[in-house]
């Protein structure tokens, strides 16, 4: 037996589901009693179902032929992260370079006429003992061990929270100490007057002094220096003014 | 690119598309393929995300696939996902056609025909056809095109080429069955 065109058209509407109820259960009936017709329907719907699968290779090949154009897949491997580790050194020593040729020339040790004369002002809060907070005590715990990175943080905190100029004061010689002239010249420039301890208003003007001439500003320093006519920087203040 | 702008280009340049698509996912997919299963090589990952593509391709053709802001990346590692879960190792059309010859075997008490004999038969006829013939049964039947288009492209009336249709479909069967 041979399919008609419209038997064709008929059976590949019922299977795309495109077909009237009525028409559907007639070929559903036609099944069940014509098994030649329901053979022949099976081999027509293998034959129209190979072609699709053909179709469907032929899609694949051309997806696959894509991608075999495209760059291979680099998975994570040691040689990835040996160019990670490249990299990340690169990274670091770069990092280390701006830090020597910048940052690091603002921490200069101080000039030696500076470190003849300069001695870290003694810790007085340190021995406060419970009229301190536990902040300032543990900063100037820090200040007094001569760890003037970790106590200089610790000292702006505490002045932050205390507004007291007594660590601010222990802050700009911590600066000075670690070379950081230009810093603590600016906070001692302002304590010189402004202290509520005299103490410190004083010794201020003498660190200011080592400043301006750790900054080569000698002219700046001299006049500091012929201010101080009294206490006890006096004797160091004339004696640096003779060689500067 | 979104789901929108796949169908959209889709239409105007499908292979374009597609080798766009590739591109774009491709890594990511086989990327997150490895590492959601370690004991995958590069080459099984890459037949999966083949296969996804395959997936996408075919549901945007029966329209399947709406427009949407939906990322083409992201609807194709749900799809390799999908594939990945179900240890799914064939495309769909290979699967409906793989049950079909066994459901024909049983219905019919016969011996299951071989996939692959079949397949390359029915390649091999269908590369004998030429001319109007070719465009016709390749149109209709392989890119699901409609008559009116094929007549279009072949320069034929609708009447001309549904007739031919019919013509060049027994043309192909006789040749794959070995008739004259």
């Amino acid at each position: 037996m041979e399919f008609t065109d419209k038997d064709i058209v008929q059976l590949e509407n019922f299977w795309k589901g495109n077909i009237s109820e009525a028409d559907r259960l007639a070929l559903e009936n036609r099944f069940e009693t014509d098994l030649e017709f329901r053979k022949k329907a099976g081999e027509l719907k293998l034959f129209t179902e190979g072609l699709k699968v053909l179709k469907e290779r032929e899609m694949r090949k051309h997806i696959k032929d894509i991608n075999t154009k495209l760059p291979p897949f680099d998975p994570p491997s040691s040689t990835n992260w040996l160019k990670i580790g490249i990299v990340a050194l690169a990274i670091a020593l770069a990092a280390f370079a701006v830090w020597f040729f910048t940052i690091r020339e603002e921490v200069q040790p101080l000039s030696p006429m500076v470190a003849a004369y300069f001695e870290p002002f003694e810790p007085l809060g340190f021995k406060m003992g419970e009229d301190s907070n536990q902040r300032l005590k543990e900063a100037l715990s820090m200040y007094a061990e001569k760890k003037y990175d970790k106590a200089i943080p610790l000292l702006q905190n505490s002045f932050i929270e205390t507004k007291d100029s007594m660590p601010l004061f222990y802050k700009a010689v911590s600066l000075l100490a670690v070379g950081k002239s230009s810093e603590g010249q600016s906070v001692f420039e302002q304590m010189q007057y402004s202290s509520s301890y005299p103490i410190f208003r004083d010794a201020s003007q003498w660190y200011l002094a080592l400043t301006y001439v750790d900054t080569q500003q000698n002219e700046k320093a001299a006049n500091i220096l012929r201010g101080i006519t009294k206490g006890g920087y006096k004797s160091k203040a004339d004696d640096l003014l003779k060689k500067l | 690119m979104t789901l929108t702008a796949f169908l959209e280009q889709l239409e105007s340049n499908g292979s374009k598309v597609l080798e766009t698509v590739c591109a774009e996912s491709r890594n990511p997919c086989i990327g997150w393929l490895l590492n959601r299963n370690k004991t995958y090589g590069v080459e099984t990952a890459e037949d999966i995300f083949t296969d996804a593509v395959l997936i996408l391709w075919q549901n945007a053709q029966q329209g399947r696939i709406k427009p949407s802001d939906t990322q083409v990346q992201t609807y194709l590692m749900t799809t390799c996902r999908y594939i990945q879960n179900n240890q799914i190792r064939k495309t769909p059309m290979e699967a409906d056609f793989d049950k079909l010859l066994t459901e024909l075997a049983d219905q019919n008490q016969d011996e299951r025909l071989d996939k692959e004999v079949y397949l390359n038969r029915l390649e091999w006829a269908l590369e004998q056809l030429k001319g109007n013939c070719s465009i016709i049964i390749k149109g209709f039947y392989l890119e699901e095109k409609s008559l009116e288009d094929i007549a279009k492209m072949c320069g034929l009336t609708y009447e001309s080429a549904k007739s031919l249709r019919f013509r060049c479909f027994n043309t192909l069967k006789n040749l794959f069955f070995g008739k004259k």
